[in-house]
């Protein structure tokens, strides 16, 4: 079989597939700290003084927008095993859209779904690209963002 | 309102508000600078984000993937430019979208300039919302990511 239409063939089997939710994270407030640390954001009191906190629109301390990237078991397209025939990647881009805060003592639930998987020549040779989207609920079941993560593999 | 907090040190702490009112299209937004880049920072981010990819910390692999040394994290890059929104946009704001793409890798040595430019400012109901153009460019010139947000804002008359 070509490359090509062993892509396309990989694609209808996997596109639209979804992890379910998995286990749930609770946002620890020392965990919130070092991650604001770890942006050079570590005396921000937003992030380290509940106090503080509680007085801002976020009504206690918030999550760092880009906490749970990478944080979860769910969030890209590592949580499938796809049999592709490239295994150099790269993350190509992210994109977060957040419709509530998440606080310290949340606990969050995800679910990822394959968008797209696509083959595009590029300057380096074949690349694919492959598109997820990963949706995180709080404890009240409510959406607080969605998250979509282009890899490339080539 | 600026929010003035006697910390458990005795000092005070300032944090400036932007308001809805005070951004005008073609605004900058003032810039973040970070680095040089070095691996603990790199190691640092692994840790805080639980991203064990060994591109970022073992140069051996990193060279086995074609790639000159260890590379910074997207999604770090993408989080410093969070930062900078939201120090720009003080407490009372809120991050509503970020995208971003990495359009080049940066390596430990490297400084990161966060930098930013107001788009447009829209109302949408009950909320005030700016969108921004973001990039990141390094200490050669290069822009290493591209990207949008938008942020919500506060307005004086809500005071």
């Amino acid at each position: 079989m070509s490359e090509e239409k062993l892509v396309a063939k990989i694609a209808a089997e996997y596109v639209g597939r979804e992890t379910g939710l998995g286990e749930p994270l609770e946002i620890e407030k020392g965990a919130v700290r070092r991650f604001a640390e770890a942006i050079f954001d570590g005396n921000n009191p937003l992030y380290r003084d509940a106090d503080f906190a509680s007085q801002t629109i976020y009504g206690g301390i918030p999550m760092p927008p880009a906490f749970l990237t990478t944080n979860m078991p769910s969030g890209s397209e590592r949580d499938f095993d796809i049999p592709l025939p490239l295994t150099r990647r790269v993350r190509g881009g992210d994109e977060l859209i957040f419709y509530r805060p998440i606080k310290v003592g949340d606990t969050i639930r995800a679910n990822t779904r394959i968008l797209s998987i696509e083959e595009k020549e590029g300057r380096s040779g074949k690349m694919i690209f492959i598109t997820t989207e990963t949706n995180y609920y709080n404890q009240h079941g409510e959406l607080c963002m969605t998250n979509k993560v282009t890899v490339v593999k080539r | 309102m600026a929010y003035l907090k006697s910390t458990k040190h005795g000092g005070v702490i300032l944090l400036p508000q932007l308001y809805f009112e005070d951004v005008k299209e073609g605004m900058e937004i003032p810039c973040l600078e970070v680095g040089p880049i070095t691996t603990e920072h790199l190691v640092r981010w692994a840790c805080a984000a639980g991203d064990y990819n060994p591109i970022h910390y073992d140069q051996e692999f990193a060279r086995s993937q074609g790639l000159p040394t260890v590379i910074v994290h997207g999604p770090f890059k993408l989080s410093l430019l969070a930062r900078m929104l939201l120090a720009w946009g003080g407490p009372n704001s809120f991050l509503r979208r970020i995208s971003c793409r990495y359009t080049a890798i940066d390596v430990p040595g490297n400084t990161l300039f966060c930098r930013g430019r107001v788009k447009a400012r829209r109302v949408l109901g009950q909320e005030k919302l700016v969108d921004c153009e973001i990039w990141m460019e390094n200490q050669k010139g290069e822009v290493t990511v591209k990207g949008e947000a938008t942020i919500i804002l506060p307005s004086r008359e809500e005071r």
